[in-house]
């Protein structure tokens, strides 16, 4: 009944930002209802990081440029959108729908969202793949008309013999951090099917990658759920929040 | 299909980073050259020389050794094997790597506690008959019986806590 009350609110153009105070409650559940409107959720451990965070939440919405930005994609016979995350402001996991809420844009300040594209064979119909055909909606309040829509379209070319540049370094770091948080969703979505041992691998393996990119205290936390799962067979509450955040925070 | 050459995973063309391991995946080339001045190298010389990076890697590293209670990473090249133990006074044989510093006696890490070996593509640990025993992952291991390990598993000796990292071998 929440997620669908979120729904309805992302048609009308408000938006909902959680925070999660303390340790018990539902970190998946509170990401997916901000998502749904274009919002995010934050782990707040101390209390002293309430007012911090309420403060920036504060500032942003007065600095919002343009809000209930919505990217409406069209489908494309043979590419599948598999993830999409929002790097820039507020890293989240964006659902995967027709419908992407992207959140605000604020003022002075970039958002940048990273898409995930399965692409089959069968796309290839000629020198020019189409990865994205949409529109993106954006409602400008100093705006006096409402402003149109955008169409997006968004192709690259196929060859025989493609060009070896390399990617440009900002997408790759931006993929290893990425990585490192789509693997501890990995794990809890295999602890939620019963795969403890695959779950408590992948965490390991999570902690080496952070250890390697300088992520110590992160890497700590992590280990010492490794422990507990062992043990319990199941996540610490506070570990758990701790592992979803931080690694998004990367 | 792209194999991971870390730990042989398929992942799907085109991925950067291996979806099991998280290495980077061949062919993904991160490099950028830039032009630097000879003041610029001169300064970055004399910045090493003056620092001393505790988590440096030896060129031909093929393991590194995380003591998680204290966050000292070991990194251990040139040889194939070592032992791992805790010195003691007038003791004859001494262990290649002196866990002293870390707490060891306090764990319970015999003199002569463990070996670890690197064996053709395999790496591997061995119970040295210690006191308080030797654990994988929180198995403990029979003595004298070689196990594998795998990157980023985790040993115990004792009650010291120590994760492997392995380079490509």
């Amino acid at each position: 009944m929440c997620l669908a009350l979120a729904s309805k609110l992302a048609e009308r153009n408000i938006g909902i930002s959680g925070l999660g105070i303390g340790k018990e409650w539902n970190d998946i559940f509170l990401d997916v209802l901000a998502t749904r409107t274009g919002g995010s959720s934050a782990y707040i451990a101390q209390p002293q990081d309430i007012k911090r965070l309420l403060l920036e939440k504060f500032n942003a919405l007065a600095q919002t440029y343009a809000d209930d930005v919505t990217l409406s994609l069209n489908p494309v016979d043979g590419v599948e959108l598999s993830y999409a995350f929002r790097l820039e402001r507020d890293p989240v996991a964006i659902p995967v729908d027709d419908q992407l809420h992207l959140g605000a844009i604020l003022q002075d300040a970039s958002t940048r969202v990273i898409f995930e594209y399965i692409i089959q064979p069968k796309a290839v119909k000629s020198d020019l793949l189409t990865v994205l055909d949409g529109m993106l909606k954006v409602s400008i309040a100093s705006h006096p008309m409402p402003v149109p829509s955008l169409r997006l379209h968004l192709s690259r070319p196929i060859s025989d013999n493609p060009e070896t540049d390399p990617p440009p370094p900002q997408i790759v770091q931006a993929l290893s951090r990425l990585m490192l948080y789509r693997m501890q969703e990995r794990a809890r979505k295999e602890l939620e099917e019963g795969q403890v041992e695959s779950a408590t691998r992948h965490l390991r393996v999570l902690a080496s990658n952070l250890l390697t990119q300088g992520e110590r205290s992160l890497a700590q936390t992590i280990l010492l759920e490794v422990d507990h799962l062992q043990e319990k067979h199941a996540l610490s509450a506070e570990g758990s929040k701790t592992m979803n955040y931080g690694t998004r925070a990367l | 299909m792209i194999i991971c050459t870390n730990c042989q995973h398929k992942n799907v063309a085109g991925a950067m980073f291996c979806a099991e391991c998280g290495a980077q995946l061949d062919g993904v080339e991160t490099l950028i050259t830039q032009a630097i001045t000879d003041e610029q190298i001169a300064a970055e010389l004399n910045k090493k020389a003056a620092r001393q990076d505790p988590v440096s890697t030896p060129v031909n590293s093929w393991i590194s050794l995380h003591l998680m209670d204290s966050g000292k990473i070991l990194p251990l090249a040139s040889r194939n094997e070592f032992t791992l133990g805790r010195l003691s006074e007038g003791q004859p044989i001494m262990p290649d790597i002196d866990l002293t510093p870390y707490q060891a006696y306090a764990s319970g890490v015999s003199r002569l506690h463990a070996v670890v070996k690197r064996d053709a593509d395999r790496v591997l640990v061995m119970d040295l008959g210690s006191s308080n025993g030797t654990y994988i992952n929180g198995r403990r291991i029979n003595p004298h019986v070689e196990e594998s390990l795998n990157h980023g598993d985790i040993i115990a000796l004792g009650k010291l806590k120590i994760q492997v990292l392995l380079r490509n071998i």
